[in-house]
């Protein structure tokens, strides 16, 4: 992703990480937030690629704001041609709604910030996308989790558009969208436990020495460096392959089936090395692992993303599988 | 935190279309009887012949230099050959450690006449390369070998023992890492040099050692008051540690620590095709999740390498995630072949998957156990 941005979104998740409403202002302000927003001319101010990776700096500071869904959901309007309205957003990988009428009566249940969200897209069941604005009313899921969810309620809402959607849009795609987005918040997650393990174990002392130095520790610490490191190369490859018409399966599905199973191992390894400390409200780590176990499932979990890509192996045929590994090759000109 | 950076690389035309002529290559060689395609094939399968025929193609010391018989391709066109030899389980492994690191260090190390000497036969698939690094007692702790070199009025003379060569029987030159002067106090890293060494000189003796899965690969070198000339020494008198690191850093980095199973994982998919159930399916798409994100990193480091950089730390996450794919592969193949009855299997499916069970237990030791590349990662990671 572009330094630039990297740099400046790192700094002002760093300044309002334990304040949600200044890092929202602070997110919009630098046109972060709204950075995958169409503009008239249907270009954006931000590339799909920043997208992911602010999506990913986001996750590593633990922020509880709506960004990555507003990113995300911004930039698929903009791909049906329409621009996001301003504020926090959000679009529904599962739902889809029957309208019935001009106006909209529906719950979305336990929508992720649902209570703070300024509008929601979701499919409509003849294929189309609605954008409904803020709901009527909003009730809060009780959750152990950071990031809140709430019901949300429309009662005779006019919505504000009717979307067509380019013939990829659908239910599966925009799963595999969602997914992406969760890879990207795990890798960033990921980097920020192995961070704080890295650290507490350097500094913390037993037995007369830092926890580092005992070779136990040193092997954790390895292993879910290389956990994190084969997570983000499978993340870039997919961010690479993403496009005009969303995300491309084997990819996204890959990195979304290798973080999901690598965030099990880092968080895990994370709170062994941590020790009790790690197990408290206060801490910093169960603020990343509380997220990591929340965000492996979600979307799709590893098995599932494997199974999908296994069935499409199967179904290629064997000859295929070392072009898809390998990639296709040209016909030769002897 | 980029504590490991593993570049974007995209495939060039030239790269796929070199895979393509390898491609035609093995396919010509498996109809003629060439080849028949072997698990773990780099070290197990070695063709001096076959090895020859690679050299003839152009395919080996790719990224050497014109006038030491190399063609200055980009390590991705090397990695790219190198790939499809391995998913083809191609008898490779007379010419592997020539072509993967010997040559490499010659080139850097050698001087001008060990290079015009040597790198030219690399080439032509003639001239093939053991390791001289384990000793009887200096397996992990590779700084306590006592093989010695002390000078002569000639050169040096060498005595010593060498063990787990791979093809040291077949091979006309081993790198050896021989003390030249005493460790200083605690540090055994200073005092060790490098030297190349004719096999053939008198004062040598080969035998070899069979591993557990009936294979004759390994050897133990016995060096007697081997008489070395002057110019055998390889780089810096002294600087052996340093060097034996850059070395170990090649033989690590390579894709045949991921992909050494890989013709095992074609032959299941085609016997199982019909049988794939759920758990079935995550299985193999597990392995191709493992698989392709490992090819990724492999090929960063193929770009590292490229830039002159040296991935040290890079290889040792790629070869520790490797080796865990690899045991992953042979234990999911064998989940996965349960869905056959044992009368159903397709011929020699299971003679090659008992084979490659039984190389398995080498995966995690060679070039380094799982257990020293899990330190070299700490010790980036700053806890070391």
């Amino acid at each position: 992703m572009d330094s630039l941005i990297e740099q400046t979104a790192e700094r002002i998740v760093a300044d309002h990480r334990e304040h949600p409403r200044a890092l929202w202002k602070a997110l919009i302000d630098n046109g972060l937030a709204g950075g995958l927003t169409r503009r008239a001319d249907g270009s954006t101010d931000l590339s799909i690629v920043d997208g992911f990776g602010l999506m990913r700096i986001a996750a590593a500071a633990a922020t509880a704001v709506p960004f990555s869904q507003t990113l995300l959901a911004s930039w698929v309007l903009g791909l049906c041609d329409t621009s996001a309205p301003e504020g926090a957003g959000s679009i529904l990988p599962s739902a889809t709604l029957r309208l019935q009428g001009n106006t909209v009566d529906a719950t979305f249940a336990a929508v992720e910030f649902g209570a703070e969200l300024h509008w929601l897209a979701c499919l409509q069941d003849n294929g189309e996308l609605l954008l409904l604005p803020a709901p009527s009313s909003s009730s809060r899921v009780e959750s152990i989790h950071d990031d809140p969810s709430a019901d949300m309620i429309y009662q005779s809402v006019d919505p504000l558009a009717q979307v067509k959607v380019p013939p990829w849009l659908n239910r599966d795609t925009l799963q595999l969208l969602h997914a992406l987005m969760r890879s990207a918040q795990l890798c960033g997650a990921m980097e920020s436990a192995l961070d704080l393990t890295v650290d507490f174990a350097a500094q913390r002392e037993q037995f007369g020495r830092s926890l580092s130095k005992f070779q136990a520790i040193q092997h954790m610490l390895s292993e879910m460096a290389g956990e994190v490191s084969a997570s983000i190369a499978a993340l870039d490859a997919a961010i690479e392959q993403v496009g005009g018409s969303g995300a491309e399966f084997l990819s996204a599905a890959s990195a979304k089936a290798r973080a999901s199973e690598a965030a099990g191992i880092v968080g895990a390894h994370a709170h062994q090395v941590h020790g009790a400390i790690g197990y408290t409200q206060e801490y910093a780590l169960a603020r990343l692992s509380r997220r990591l176990w929340r965000w492996r499932d979600d979307s799709g979990d590893e098995t599932y993303w494997a199974a999908q890509i296994g069935r499409s192996i199967v179904a290629a045929g064997s000859p295929a599988f070392s072009e898809l590994v390998f990639g296709k090759t040209p016909a030769l000109k002897n | 935190m980029q504590r490991f950076h593993f570049p974007a690389v995209e495939a060039s035309q030239a790269e796929l279309e070199i895979r393509a002529r390898v491609r035609e290559f093995l396919q010509r060689e498996r109809e003629t009887g060439g080849f028949v395609p072997r698990a773990d094939c780099w070290v197990s399968a070695p063709d001096a012949q076959f090895s020859r025929k690679v050299g003839e193609m152009g395919w080996l010391g790719m990224t050497w230099p014109t006038q030491y018989g190399g063609q200055q391709q980009s390590p991705l066109m090397r990695l790219a050959v190198t790939e499809e030899l391995l998913a083809a389980g191609a008898p490779v492994a007379a010419h592997w450690v020539a072509d993967r690191q010997s040559g490499p260090h010659i080139l850097k190390y050698g001087t001008e006449q060990q290079k015009y000497n040597i790198l030219p036969k690399i080439v032509a698939g003639e001239c093939f390369f053991a390791i001289g690094m384990s000793e009887p007692q200096a397996g992990s702790d590779l700084a306590a070998v006592t093989t010695k070199a002390e000078k002569t009025a000639t050169g040096w003379r060498l005595n010593g023992r060498k063990i787990w060569s791979t093809g040291a029987h077949i091979s006309s030159y081993m790198i050896v890492l021989a003390r030249t002067s005493p460790a200083e106090g605690r540090n055994r890293h200073v005092g060790l040099s490098q030297f190349l060494v004719d096999l053939s000189l008198p004062g040598i003796s080969i035998s070899g050692i069979e591993d557990m899965a009936g294979g004759r690969h390994f050897n133990e070198t016995l060096f007697e008051d081997v008489e070395l000339t002057d110019d055998s020494l390889l780089g810096e008198e002294g600087r052996g540690w340093a060097q034996v690191m850059g070395e170990l850093a090649m033989e690590r980095s390579g894709p045949e620590r991921f992909l050494t199973t890989f013709v095992l994982i074609e032959q299941t998919i085609a016997a199982i095709r019909h049988q794939v159930d759920f758990q079935s399916a995550a299985l193999l798409g597990r392995l191709y999740v493992h698989l392709v994100s490992l090819r990724r990193m492999s090929r960063g480091i193929a770009r590292l390498l490229e830039q002159g950089e040296s991935p040290e730390t890079e290889a040792a996450l790629v070869k520790q995630l490797g080796n865990q794919f690899e045991k992953d592969v042979l234990s999911h193949l064998r989940k996965l072949m349960a869905a056959l009855p044992p009368d159903e299997w397709p011929n020699g499916l299971r003679a090659l998957l008992e084979a490659a069970i039984l190389r398995q237990p080498s995966a995690t030791l060679r070039g380094g156990t799982t257990e020293i590349m899990r330190g070299i990662i700490a010790r980036q990671l700053g806890v070391r």
